[in-house]
């Protein structure tokens, strides 16, 4: 396991979102189709909490 | 279970521990003005003192490790489209209702997927007809966590993490 340093480089959403689409696919949920959106939206302001 | 899903446990090397407590071992901390309200001008020298106390000999990790290794973790291999492929580390906490729904928990920047770990027994409990049932899946976004470093820049040094629900639908 790495730790929790991590140089945070470019990587949009839409690379996050492929990734996650594709763990989401490969532990066995693609018979559902696509994701239900069942998502709270938070902002990513530093300052915001959620 | 399928070959690109490989269950895992958290565990730090006793080195990298050592060498942190060596690091705070080796502290140099600046002197305070006197006279001046707390906190006016930054941390006080007695907090910084304390926490680096607390975090070289009250903390342990050990036992965060052992908390979060009550979770089923996994890596699952991805093939990220121009940047190659990755196992991304996750916590997959299926519920015990069969046709529960799949609930994808993105955390947050910054953050971690330590953030699901007190909603995933709420989340996956439930199962009647009032009370939804979640599988929860809680990964480690790529750069954050357990999941691996990216090494190269793609269209945008910002991560807009907000909009991932919107590409996912």
């Amino acid at each position: 396991m790495n730790t929790f340093l991590k140089q945070q480089a470019g990587f949009d959403s839409e690379k996050q979102a492929e990734a996650m689409h594709q763990v989401m696919l490969n532990l066995g949920y693609d018979q559902y189709g696509m994701i239900t959106p069942l998502f709270v939206h938070c902002s990513v302001k530093p300052t915001t909490t959620c | 279970m399928s070959s690109s899903v490989r269950p895992c446990e958290i565990h730090i090397d006793d080195a990298k521990i050592d060498k942190l407590r060596a690091l705070l071992d080796l502290q140099t901390l600046p002197d305070e003005v006197e006279g001046v309200p707390a906190w006016e001008r930054g941390t006080p020298l007695s907090e910084i003192r304390r926490l680096t106390s607390r975090w070289r000999s009250g903390f342990d990790w050990r036992a965060i490790e052992e908390q979060l290794n009550t979770f089923p973790q996994f890596y699952v291999d991805v093939n990220v489209t121009g940047f190659g492929p990755y196992a991304v580390h996750c916590v997959h906490q299926r519920s015990k209702v069969a046709n529960a729904i799949p609930l994808l928990f993105v955390h947050g920047w910054p953050g971690s997927f330590v953030e699901a770990t007190k909603l995933i027994p709420l989340l996956t409990a439930g199962g009647s007809a009032t009370t939804p049932s979640f599988h929860v899946v809680a990964p480690s976004l790529l750069n954050f966590g357990f999941s691996p470093s990216v090494n190269k820049v793609s269209r945008s040094h910002w991560m807009t993490l907000a909009s991932i629900p919107k590409k996912l639908t």
